[in-house]
């Protein structure tokens, strides 16, 4: 492609996208390439038959590639290494036992590197996978009768009230409809494949006012297809012929980025915390290190002693929620880029998306390194 | 907000292993050579310092000696130049004296040669004055006014 080609066709690009996307969407001729907003949940999702959660399945495939690299980096290992893989782990390598050697200003410091070494590599790989394509929108689709199935509970509680007065009209109807609303979204489904997919344009948007919202209750009575006549019964508001037959649900991610789940930052944390309260016990010993947190010799100590308890305890939330919230952020703003800005929205900030990945994992463990040399140095002698 | 007991332990476990897997395939080795290389370079270094040193001393040495030599060389010369000069001049005077004598025996020859042909000119050229006085007067004399006559020559002669 030469160089007069490049810049009308970025134009172009441009045009559309911002017409395409939810920005255009406000106008009657735009928005053809508009998604739904996706459905953003803190949790992760079990996938159905594996019985693992997607981020953990994220996480594997993260440690897959990360020991890939390894094992190949260091399996012919030469004294003048000739491959670039083994020069990328000598450098990661030496970068971290250096620091840690400056930092704590002493030999001792190269203890703390497996750990401070392993923490950034997972927390980077596993960051960069989440920003890969496909990550977080190939999945299976959750039919909405799953989707139903796992608010049973509200949908009972709410079912005979639904039955003996009129929908819409009481507040109590009102608020069994809020609890019922899902965000399902319309599938299409390339004939006899079964594979489901997403059609760009401003579909959903015409099936509720929510903007791809659909009641499950709704959808529940057709069995996940769309029929307009189930909805012409129950609503004023006839749904839109071109909808009869497809199939409603919730994207269920395969894969999901490890960080954006709680559980995945928590059990980091938790291992840091865990081997620097180790550090420091094998340190000093345990009565000196243990003395730091529980000091009886006088009221004042024991309060110092405490808030130094609390203040570890505040580490590892602090560790989980910074990295979580990072990435998690990281996710929802790609999203939201898509469905803003279509095709283009989203390349700056997947670029913005790697540099906070390895920052966060940077920070992570550095941080980890840190608390480790603050354990295992000595106080007692102010 | 999903924190819940079988993700956790899966994902404590799974980061876990990760963490045993890297200690031991990545950091343990790379660590390892990473030392070893920093003792070869250390060695490295002190053994080039050390060469280097040598070799510093390998060269004023052979400096020094090639002074030494050098100033050997000339004195050589200047012997060699000194003992041809003499041969020189021994020679010269060696052909020098030996002309001399060959020119001292050439003029002793030539004086002894002189000598004798003087003394046989002497023997006879009383015979020829006498033949030619003889046939001068073309008359006989006796035998004692020729002895005479010589004599008077001969003294007029050796004037």
């Amino acid at each position: 492609m030469n160089k007069s080609i490049i810049l009308p066709f970025f134009i172009i690009l441009f045009i559309t996208s911002i017409l395409g996307g939810a920005i255009g969407g406000a106008f009657p001729f735009g928005g053809f390439f508009q998604s739904p907003i996706a459905h953003i949940q803190l949790p992760a999702e079990k996938i159905p038959g594996l019985g693992v959660f997607n981020t953990s399945l994220t996480l594997w495939i993260g440690m897959i590639i990360l020991m890939t690299f390894v094992l190949l980096a260091t399996r012919n290992m030469k004294n003048v290494p000739d491959g670039r893989l083994q020069n990328i782990a000598e450098v990661i390598v030496e970068f971290f036992v250096n620091l840690a050697q400056t930092i704590s200003g002493s030999e001792k410091g190269r203890r703390f590197v497996p750990l401070v070494l392993s923490i950034f590599l997972c927390v980077v790989v596993s960051n960069w996978v989440g920003v890969l394509p496909g990550v977080g929108t190939v999945g299976i689709v959750e039919s909405a009768e799953v989707v139903y199935s796992h608010k049973e509970h509200k949908v009972d509680s709410c079912h005979s009230s639904d039955h003996s007065s009129d929908h819409g009209s009481d507040h109590k109807d009102f608020n069994c409809k809020e609890a019922l609303k899902e965000h399902l979204v319309v599938f299409e489904s390339i004939p006899g494949t079964g594979i489901k997919y997403l059609p760009p344009g401003r579909g959903e948007s015409k099936v509720e006012k929510g903007g791809g919202v659909v009641l499950v209750e709704d959808v529940i009575h057709s069995h996940s297809k769309l029929e307009s006549k189930t909805y012409d019964q129950k609503h004023e508001k006839p749904l839109s012929s071109n909808l009869e037959g497809k199939y409603a649900g919730r994207l269920l991610p395969l894969l999901r980025g490890a960080n954006t789940d709680l559980n995945t930052t928590l059990a980091i944390a938790i291992v840091a915390m865990v081997a620097v309260q180790f550090w420091g016990i094998s340190a000093l010993g345990i009565r000196k290190y243990g003395g730091k947190f529980f000091n009886f010799s006088s009221p004042i100590m024991l309060f110092v002693g405490l808030l130094e308890f609390i203040a570890e305890l505040a580490r590892v939330v602090s560790f989980t929620f910074r990295l979580f919230g990072n990435m998690f952020a990281g996710e929802v703003l790609l999203v939201a880029m898509m469905f803003l800005l279509p095709f283009i929205g989203i390349i700056p900030f997947m670029g913005l998306e790697l540099f906070v990945g390895v920052i966060q994992a940077f920070i992570f463990s550095i941080l980890t390194l840190i608390f480790g040399i603050t354990a295992i140095s000595d106080h007692s002698e102010h | 907000m999903g924190i819940n007991l079988p993700g956790l332990i899966t994902q404590l476990i799974s980061f876990a292993i990760l963490v045993f897997l890297l200690t031991r395939f990545l950091y343990k080795p790379v660590v390892k050579l990473l030392d070893e290389r920093a003792e070869k370079i250390k060695k490295g270094l002190s053994d080039a310092e050390s060469a280097s040193k040598g070799a510093e001393e390998a060269a004023s040495k052979i400096e020094e000696e090639l002074s030494q030599a050098r100033l050997e060389g000339k004195k050589l010369i200047e012997a060699a130049r000194d003992a041809s000069n003499r041969l020189r001049e021994d020679e010269k005077e060696k052909i020098t004296s030996e002309i001399s004598q060959m020119m001292d025996k050439a003029k002793k020859e030539i004086n002894s040669e002189r000598d004798s042909a003087i003394l046989e000119l002497k023997n006879r050229f009383g015979e020829l004055v006498v033949d030619a006085a003889g046939k001068v007067i073309e008359k006989e004399i006796d035998e004692k006014s020729h002895s005479e006559l010589i004599k008077k020559a001969l003294e007029e002669k050796s004037l």
